[in-house]
């Protein structure tokens, strides 16, 4: 039957699957939703789509300065109510003793609600006249709750991601965000390898600490932003020149459908926080 | 992922491209869907290749994935409503010519989505009755009795077609 059954096919198209592609977008997804991974006594590992960021766990030797965790969140002043998820400060040469815990289901979802609506509202703001399409994640800026649990050698951190292809002025592209609150399970490395000529790590005026970068790989171009910022919270923001991981294709225009400043100006939105 | 792992799913991918084209072809119909199942099920095994590699068959485990991606993309209409300008670089394919192989695939379209994929597994990609029960996360009792409905529906097509018990 199988014969039959191949017949009937007959000679397939071309593909346009591109397996280079298909990495390139795995190794990009697995930066934005995985991230990190660190060992509890170890340093800082995780490095995806050749991006120096991480998300670190447990304390290990950074070689940057502790991150205090315990700033007071935003949310605490939020009309919204949302009770922020701290962790206890400590320096990053003494390991937490604690293990990270999800957030109550509840609290989660509710974030989930407020930082959906936010981000629409920050994206139609800092980048206006793009329209917003659905990804292989879901609809557009839905927002999910992360929780990457705790394994043997790792523990446990959560954050918040969105998603969403945008199509305007300048284009077409996916569209990525992370938000979590800085702090020992949710920081970056805070360097720029010598192999990433752009890539900038600058202190800005305000306080906060922001890594502009751009990614090529394979025609795929993404403009990598990680912003912490003084009000504790961590964001990261990725824009592309085509459609997310499922988008096998090549880029649809040159350069991603969002600059470097306007992540940079979405990210620092206080409307974006947990 | 690391680069060894990589390498490894590169050659998978290769090696298995055209048959998982096929087989989303006959579950879905249309080569431009067809093709974005496997970019998706091929994403989806990105993540997860090495739990892939530690299945006891790496292609079963693949193509449980390729009609998970399928039916699951049928359950969400938010999946259809990306639209762009852009259209994908792909050419345009001709119907199969009328005849006895157009029929079958008329009549494979015709049937439920669960009932076409068992029949995809058990007769296109020889999966055993077990296989196909554990792949599609249903029973035994299940698999044949929706093999013994989707053969009846195809046996006007296929009265020639060796094979098919």
């Amino acid at each position: 039957m199988k014969t039959e059954f191949d017949a009937a096919i007959g000679v397939p198209p071309p593909s346009p699957i591109d397996v280079d592609r298909l990495i390139v977008r795995g190794r990009r997804r697995a930066l934005l939703r995985r991230v990190v991974v660190a060992g509890a006594g170890g340093g800082v590992a995780a490095v995806a789509a050749g991006v120096a960021v991480a998300v670190q766990l447990g304390g290990g030797a950074a070689g940057r300065p502790a991150v205090v965790a315990d700033k007071p969140s935003v949310a605490a002043a939020s009309p919204s109510g949302a009770t922020p998820k701290s962790e206890p400060a400590h320096p990053r040469s003494v390991l937490p003793t604690f293990d990270s815990t999800p957030t109550p289901a509840a609290q989660a979802r509710a974030t989930e609600t407020r930082l959906t609506q936010a981000l629409k509202d920050v994206v139609d703001a800092k980048a206006p006249g793009y329209t917003f399409a659905a990804t292989e994640d879901g609809p557009a800026f839905k927002v999910k709750y992360l929780y990457h649990a705790r394994t043997e050698s790792n523990r446990g951190f959560d954050s918040y991601y969105g998603a969403a292809n945008l199509a305007g002025p300048t284009g077409f592209g996916n569209l990525a965000i992370n938000v979590g609150r800085t702090g020992p399970l949710w920081s970056h490395t805070g360097e720029c390898r010598a192999d990433q000529p752009e890539c900038t790590w600058t202190t800005d005026p305000d306080g906060a600490r922001v890594l502009r970068q751009v990614i090529r790989e394979n025609g795929i171009v993404d403009n990598y932003v990680i912003v912490e910022r003084p009000d504790g919270n961590t964001i990261l923001i990725v824009a592309a020149n085509q459609g997310g991981q499922l988008d096998t294709g090549s880029g649809r225009q040159a350069d991603p459908v969002l600059t470097i400043d306007q992540l940079v100006a979405i990210a620092k939105d206080p409307r974006l926080y947990v | 992922m690391q680069r060894t792992d990589e390498a490894a799913y590169r050659e998978y991918v290769t090696v298995r491209m055209e048959v998982l084209r096929r087989t989303a072809y006959l579950l879905c119909h249309n080569w431009h869907t067809a093709d974005d199942l496997v970019g998706a099920t091929l994403a989806k095994l990105y993540d997860k290749w090495r739990r892939a590699q530690q299945a006891d068959n790496v292609d079963a485990y693949v193509r449980a994935m390729l009609v998970n991606v399928w039916l699951d993309e049928r359950r969400r209409p938010w999946r259809r409503e990306v639209s762009t300008e852009w259209l994908p670089d792909v050419a345009d394919v001709a119907p199969p010519p009328p005849g006895e192989n157009a029929d079958l695939l008329a009549l494979v379209r015709a049937l439920p989505p669960k009932r076409r994929a068992v029949l995809v597994l058990r007769f296109y990609l020889d999966h055993s009755v077990e296989e196909t029960a554990e792949m599609m996360g249903i029973s035994t009792g299940t698999v044949k009795s929706q093999t013994a409905r989707g053969l009846e529906t195809l046996r006007a097509a296929i009265s020639n077609v060796s094979g098919v018990q």
